[in-house]
């Protein structure tokens, strides 16, 4: 079981290849437009923070909550972690997201 | 020329010919072909301002045919169907709601053929050269307060359709009649006695109808393109007090989106137009109980822009 969690959280993400997204961010949330869905999200600051980096490159779950750590300075980590680990999979859903394929 | 420098019969025999009338409405020109002296009639007194022309002189965009089915229900109960380019999208109205079914008719061709420009489902109207856009949902009573604020010294520019240009963000008018519902009919009566509005149909799908005609200065502006700069989400709510509470930009954008007629068809050409828009304008929530009291409001923010 521990096994399996820590497998999930070395697992990488990426943005899936021929996917656009189109970002506009403002003060408090930002709006993603998937050019593959045609569907248009809001994402709070913490989502478009987590969005971004797994954009520039692909990321594990424990990368994403380091960097986002040392964006938002969060008391708690691992509650971030656990808050992270529902994002990715959100995102995924949407397709926004996929398991990086090196 | 204008549509009123001809008479009935006149009219009908146009649009019983081959050629049929040709209605330049915003930026769509549009030819009807009917022999139905009553739906001639009351185009002729709703859009009594709008130009028509020769077919000879005008590509035409909407080929629009209106006539009595060819079985018995041309005799019996009769019928009209409403059909495009030869299509039939609807099922045959009563004759008697001819009107409507153009007017409804004429949505589904801009909706559906309108590709190069933006849609959203939204009222538009002017003021200081400023325009203010009213998405809103059936019942909100957008129709109304736009019929309201076109009779209060604001530019009409639409009321069904915002249409955008995406290549520059300009919103492109198209004034025509405002189909009123149900109890706004005798509120704008009440409100603005000079207004004409049309025979009322009742028992249609929205009730009872009466279209407002558009005032004659917003059609003879309807090539004069609009700038947007205000957003508003009115909602009348009776007995409320009258506010008008800011709105977070990507929440607007959010709801302008889901508020669009071919938002994901535009795909990211959509996005990046409602994008511009919304950077453009400040947002709002309009609650009102009372013409007056949203119009003072409106002419407010106007006026201190």
């Amino acid at each position: 079981m521990h096994e399996v969690k820590k497998q999930i959280q070395s697992r990488k993400w990426s943005v899936p290849q021929n996917t656009t997204l189109l970002i506009k961010q403002r003060q408090d949330s930002a709006i993603v437009f998937h050019s593959k869905s045609g569907e248009t999200h809001q994402l709070n600051d913490i989502g478009i923070a987590a969005l971004l980096i797994i954009q520039q490159h692909p990321v594990s779950l424990n990368d994403l909550a380091d960097q986002i750590n040392k964006l938002y300075e969060v008391e708690t980590p691992s509650e971030l972690t656990v808050r992270l680990q529902r994002l990715v999979k959100d995102f995924e859903i949407l397709g926004l997201i996929e398991p990086f394929k090196e | 020329m204008k549509l009123s420098h001809y008479s009935v019969p006149e009219l009908l025999k146009k649009a019983s010919s081959n050629n049929g009338i040709i209605l330049l409405v915003g930026p769509f020109s549009v030819r009807l072909r009917t022999r139905n002296h009553q739906l001639v009639s009351n185009l002729r007194d709703l859009y009594q301002d709008f130009s028509t022309c020769s077919v000879k002189n005008q590509i035409v965009d909407f080929h629009i045919d209106m006539f009595s089915p060819s079985n018995h229900r041309r005799w019996i109960k009769p019928q009209i169907n409403f059909s495009i380019d030869g299509l039939f999208p609807f099922s045959p109205f009563s004759v008697s709601h001819a009107t409507p079914l153009f007017e409804w008719g004429f949505n589904w061709c801009i909706a559906r053929n309108a590709q190069n420009f933006l849609l959203l489902h939204a009222a538009v109207l002017e003021k200081n050269n400023k325009s203010l856009i009213l998405p809103a949902l059936p019942g909100s009573g957008k129709s109304t307060l736009a019929a309201a604020l076109s009779h209060s010294g604001w530019r009409f520019l639409s009321d069904e359709f915002c249409i955008i240009h995406p290549s520059d963000g300009k919103i492109i008018p198209i004034p025509r009649p405002t189909p009123l519902k149900n109890e706004s009919i005798q509120i704008i009566r009440d409100f603005s006695p000079d207004t004409f509005i049309g025979p009322l149909f009742h028992n249609t799908r929205k009730g009872t109808i009466g279209h407002l005609r558009s005032p004659t200065s917003a059609i003879e502006q309807q090539h004069k393109p609009g700038t947007p700069r205000w957003i508003i989400f009115p909602r009348y709510q009776s007995s409320s007090k009258t506010t008008l509470m800011p709105l977070d930009k990507s929440f607007s954008q959010m709801k302008l989106a889901s508020n669009a007629f071919n938002y994901e068809i535009q795909s990211e050409v959509g996005f990046k137009t409602v994008t511009r828009m919304v950077d453009n304008c400040d947002c709002y929530n309009l609650t009102f109980s009372t013409l007056n009291s949203a119009i003072s409001i409106l002419d407010t923010l106007a006026d201190n822009v």
